[in-house]
């Protein structure tokens, strides 16, 4: 290092070694180190360095995430087609990881990647918005066809007809991303075996294979998985158990016992089998006083309590934990619950979000929750509306500006903002 | 020798020496330290002062460095027990959060110097202090603001800096 002299003004940032710039963006946010990108060819070679990337997503985990926001396309030129951008929390486009692609389930559960899978015709892919060029998307399709016991039910012609959905997630033992498929309205079964699941795993990478896995023992909704932490959580299914169609699946004197309906059902995918089965907060009897307004323990809210009418569940994931979000039709509340301990069945009320007639819009009474920012406000994404924060302190609601399209679903990204621009990374050091 | 306070004096790069208690010195900075104990065994039998030299440090650096250090390290001159953040109820200002704001409101050349030999130094409470208000002079101006004020050339082709610029449009 050469001894300091005196300079003169406006010369001394070109003089930082790089080193101490290193140490001065590591204090900045994502956002403005973007920004920064366009002042030189240094700073911007510094900030793309992985090494950098890595650093700073360390140090910058409780930043407010990006959005994987998915809108659809509608137009007599465009058909269905669905685009999948990365936004901020202003609803600006960060990037654009695909677009004009057939609609499908959206998936990334707080990873660096998006799982796009088309339940129609079985096929999935996977984006790495890191890798992908803009408009284009480094995809790696999932393998078709099911697992080697599976493939025996039937024909493969027909088990390709039935629904699909898919859950994704990431080992963290491992570090591998295992996908969990269930075919769900199989056509060709038998009445006791209408409206089965099958269920198989993948393990992404290499010569990925389908590999079947048992069955829950409750009847799931294949739709209404969650993933937190590499377990993928399911609601109990409720065309089977209520409805016309129970005394079909569920014949009297089976000896089946009906589970409530904020029952979970866990799937691990490190250890890929199910774990115990998991009561909810309400049919604990947490949530609200029965009418008579007795706590007898002995006075359990019955199943049939439970009715669809009054309650209806979400699963979501939230601050690093199952949520499990209750609409209470009768209160027109929606609580969350959080579950702060499995093993023992813990869930916490976290939020209760009272839709009251004047100051809540009646599409807001059924919010999906996203996640929680850093002072306890809510970002919720309103079916067909858009998204919106929440803050529990006021009570107040604010909107995230959106384009005029149609907005599906919304899931947050894990990876690095810092990563995504890497299109010049070659040419431009 | 648990006589009076040991002083070791610092040599500046032009020439101008400062004297320093040894205890605070050797707690704040980890290079001075480290050359002390290297003298350490040629002059324990004399009572010689050591003076050292800092030849990446002038002495107007210098000398803001050591009323750093004074502040921040010497017990004696503190009340209390401001580097234990944690022992500060919540929502209380840490002590010398007025004096380091203070200390580093100066002009952008005298800022870098701070932060060069905080670093050469190894001070690294002085390190992050200055690196956190050179990220602070960063924040909020325009691009043209910050080449300008900061004197960084703009290397970039027109092609290339449109294209980077659309890239990270969003940031704007």
């Amino acid at each position: 290092m050469a001894p300091m002299t005196r300079r003169s003004s406006g010369r001394a940032f070109a003089e930082l070694a790089t080193d101490v710039l290193f140490d001065v963006f590591l204090l900045l946010s994502a956002k403005e180190l973007c920004r920064l990108r366009v002042v030189c060819r240094s700073w911007r070679s510094l900030t793309c360095d992985p090494h950098f990337i890595r650093a700073h997503a360390a140090r910058h985990q409780r930043d407010d995430p990006l959005l994987v926001a998915t809108f659809f396309v509608s137009g007599p030129s465009q058909g269905h087609t669905m685009l999948i951008d990365l936004i901020d929390l202003s609803g600006k486009t960060v990037k654009r990881v695909t677009s004009a692609m057939n609609p499908g389930q959206v998936l990334c559960p707080r990873l660096g990647l998006v799982f796009v899978a088309n339940n129609s015709d079985n096929t999935c892919r996977v984006l790495d918005p890191a890798a992908a060029a803009a408009g284009a998307g480094a995809r790696f399709s999932l393998p078709l066809l099911p697992a080697p016991s599976h493939r025996g039910r039937g024909s493969r012609r027909r088990l390709g007809k039935a629904a699909t959905s898919f859950a994704f997630g990431k080992v963290a033992a491992t570090g591998e991303h295992k996908v969990l498929r269930i075919f769900h309205r199989l056509k060709n079964d038998d009445e006791h075996h209408h409206r089965r699941h099958l269920f198989e795993v993948l393990t992404l990478g290499g010569r990925a294979r389908w590999r079947d896995m048992p069955n829950p023992d409750m009847f799931v909704c294949p739709n209404s998985s969650a993933v937190v932490d590499g377990v993928v959580y399911f609601l109990r299914n409720n065309a089977v158990y209520t409805g016309r169609a129970a005394a079909a699946a569920l014949p009297p004197g089976a000896g089946i016992v009906v589970p409530p309906a904020d029952c979970v059902a866990s799937f691990d995918l490190e250890r890929e089998e199910w774990r115990k089965r998991l009561q909810g907060p309400i049919s604990m009897g947490l949530g609200y006083d029965d009418d008579d307004g007795s706590d007898d323990s002995d006075d359990e809210l019955e199943p049939d309590h439970l009715r669809l009418c009054q309650f209806q569940f979400a699963l979501a994931e939230l601050k690093g934990c199952l949520a499990l979000v209750n609409y209470y039709c009768m209160c027109r509340t929606t609580d969350i619950w959080i579950l702060s301990d499995f093993e023992r069945g813990v869930w916490v009320k976290e939020y209760s979000i009272l839709a009251t007639s004047n100051n809540v819009p009646a599409y807001l009474r059924r919010p999906e929750p996203l996640f929680v920012l850093d002072d306890g406000r809510l970002v919720v994404r309103q079916h067909g509306y858009g998204l919106a924060i929440y803050d529990p302190r006021t009570d107040a609601w604010a909107w995230v500006v959106l384009r005029p399209l149609r907005l599906g679903p919304v899931r947050i990204y894990a990876g690095s903002i810092l990563g995504l621009q890497d299109i010049y990374r070659d040419t431009l050091q | 020798m648990a006589s009076e306070k040991k002083v070791v004096f610092l040599r500046s790069s032009d020439g101008e020496a400062f004297e320093v208690s040894e205890e605070v010195i050797s707690a704040a900075s980890v290079t001075i330290k480290g050359m002390i104990d290297e003298e350490s065994p040629s002059r324990a039998d004399t009572a010689a002062t050591t003076t050292l030299a800092i030849p990446n440090v002038t002495a107007a650096t210098l000398s803001r460095v050591l009323h750093y250090v004074n502040k921040h390290f010497d017990a004696a001159a503190v009340v209390g027990r401001p580097d234990d953040y944690i022992f500060c109820a919540p929502g209380d200002e840490h002590p010398l959060a007025r004096f380091d704001d203070d200390f580093v409101d100066v002009d952008n050349d005298t800022l870098i110097d701070l932060v060069h030999a905080a670093e050469y130094l190894h001070i690294k409470k002085l390190f992050d202090l200055t690196c956190k208000a050179v990220a602070d002079k960063l924040k909020g101006r325009t691009i043209d603001q910050i080449r300008e004020t900061f004197g960084i050339v703009n290397d970039y082709t027109v092609e290339e800096e449109v294209e980077v610029y659309r890239e990270n449009s969003w940031a704007f």
